[in-house]
């Protein structure tokens, strides 16, 4: 995979996004470094999807700029915005598989429909994917006869098919169980190093961002708490993000009694 | 969105989905819609226009028997059956059939992120998911319409001929003699706006959907009502024109 040319793959500039009268997001400031794993943390309505929204193109800020590997995404005409999803890959919280077909051709769409590549070489690759994530034994079967983790696995797979410079996560632990989420934490990390491709994982999952971040952003309410590297986020004195990263009730640890 | 789901007017999105097709869409995936939605509508097509044919039939010629022109009620049959009738029919057979799996389709994709993540791919929805679709409703409504014609037709022959005991050959001829080419031609056209009606209803129907599992049954159910309502204003607008007074 082609690691990006830019030291700042995405940058948001003093972002605000309303929704009618709704603020979803406030003066977002943030910078995401190429090539390592950014985690995007923060309970649920924080603000964390729409964020990776923006960055997609799929919304745009009512106010201030987003810049995706060079491009400021509001100027960017639609055909050259779809040019440049071309160099993204999104795995969804729960895959989103095309229900019709199987494993393998899930994995192969964006390379046939997309890249349009030869049948060979997207049988190559998408063996070579499915092998990576641990299921190409499955291959043959279509999404319902999967569980919610292989589900995830080949929504990695899909994602990750086109060589993305950019490559976005949501929620990929949520709803699994402990040894799973595990599982996908290793292969998101094996993936990283073996590709040198910059991640942005979204998740409410204090345990899966520690293990997988080279940074971390703290989002609660549509602002940013925090940002930094994995060390400097957990040794905050925020008492929102140290609340979320030791799992505590805020204004100190009361019992349920 | 920047997708084709943000037009919220189903009157816009029609509109803007016939001006898309002039630019062209996939025409494998069209050619397999069309197959898809002919073969899932037409037998349905065929039960539903045999029985109507047969009824219309029993009804218009018992009236009729009364004025002395038994025969004639096989005329009427060919005359509002095939310029009225059966083109409706197969419209309603084609918005309960195909307009419900085609509003449901884009709600399920929707809500399970998959245009989502086709957009994302760069992937152009209206090229390869909503034109092939509003195309193949547009090609396979007039190719129901002419098989609701000829299931009609036969249904009323059947009940003439041998549930009243109508003289069989005599009757064929009342029933075909007022249909002309130029009825069969207007019921094809027909079928095509049926099927831009419909297919643009259901899929905006589908694109539109909002949250939760009940909301696919709320699309699918808008699909059909307004399918249904749209299709019988076009179809009492058209006579107006054609039949009510222009005479053409």
């Amino acid at each position: 995979m082609k690691k990006s040319h830019f030291p700042i793959a995405i940058d948001f500039r003093h972002v605000d996004l309303h929704f009618g009268k709704k603020q979803i997001l406030s003066d977002i400031n943030l910078q995401i470094p190429a090539g390592q794993t950014t985690v995007l943390l923060g309970p649920s309505g924080a603000g964390k999807s729409t964020l990776m929204h923006l960055a997609i193109g799929l919304l745009k800020p009512t106010k201030g700029e987003v810049v995706a590997l060079g491009y400021n995404l509001a100027e960017l005409p639609a055909a050259e915005l779809k040019g440049l999803r071309r160099r993204l890959g999104m795995a969804f919280q729960d895959g989103a598989l095309f229900g019709s077909m199987t494993v393998y051709e899930n994995v192969a769409f964006p390379l046939k429909k997309v890249l349009r590549k030869k049948n060979k070489e997207i049988k190559e690759q998408v063996d070579q994917l499915l092998d990576a994530i641990g299921l190409y034994e499955m291959r043959h079967q279509t999404p319902d006869k999967l569980s919610g983790g292989q589900r995830k696995r080949v929504g990695l797979a899909r994602a990750l098919a086109i060589e993305p410079e950019l490559g976005f996560f949501d929620e990929p632990t949520s709803g699994l169980d402990s040894i799973t989420s595990a599982s996908i934490d290793a292969l998101i990390q094996k993936l990283q190093s073996q590709y040198d491709v910059t991640f942005v994982v979204i998740t409410h999952d204090v345990q899966s961002a520690a293990a997988i971040a080279d940074h971390v952003a703290v989002l609660d309410h549509g602002v940013l708490l925090e940002f930094g590297s994995k060390s400097e986020v957990w040794n905050s004195t925020n008492e929102v993000v140290q609340a979320l990263i030791t799992r505590q009730p805020l204004g100190g640890s009361q019992s349920p009694h | 969105m920047r997708n084709t789901s943000s037009h919220t007017n189903p009157l816009i999105f029609a509109l803007y989905g016939a001006l898309r097709l002039l630019g062209g869409c996939h025409l494998g995936e069209a050619i397999t819609h069309t197959s898809r939605i002919f073969w899932r509508t037409a037998p349905v097509t065929v039960v539903i226009a045999l029985f109507s044919g047969a009824l219309l039939v029993i009804q218009t010629t018992m009236s009729l028997k009364h004025l002395g022109g038994g025969m004639m009620g096989a005329s009427v049959i060919g005359f509002g059956g095939v310029r009225e009738v059966f083109p409706l029919l197969a419209g309603g057979a084609v918005a309960t059939r195909t307009g419900a799996a085609l509003a449901s389709e884009m709600a399920v994709m929707k809500q399970g992120k998959q245009l989502d993540a086709l957009e994302i791919m760069g992937v152009d929805l209206n090229f390869h998911l909503i034109g092939p679709r509003l195309l193949g409703v547009m090609i396979a409504t007039p190719l129901c319409v002419l098989v609701a014609d000829i299931a009609g037709l036969y249904g009323a022959f059947l009940a003439g001929a041998y549930q009243i005991g109508l003289d069989a050959g005599t009757f064929w001829n009342f029933l075909l003699w007022p249909i002309s080419n130029k009825d069969i031609i207007g019921g094809i056209y027909k079928g095509i706006l049926f099927g831009w009606v419909i297919g643009s209803i259901s899929l905006h129907a589908g694109l539109n959907v909002g949250t939760g599992s009940f909301a696919v049954g709320e699309a699918t159910n808008r699909a059909i009502v307004q399918s249904m309502i749209a299709g019988s204003l076009i179809s009492l607008l058209i006579s107006f024109i054609v039949y009510g007074g222009l005479g053409i």
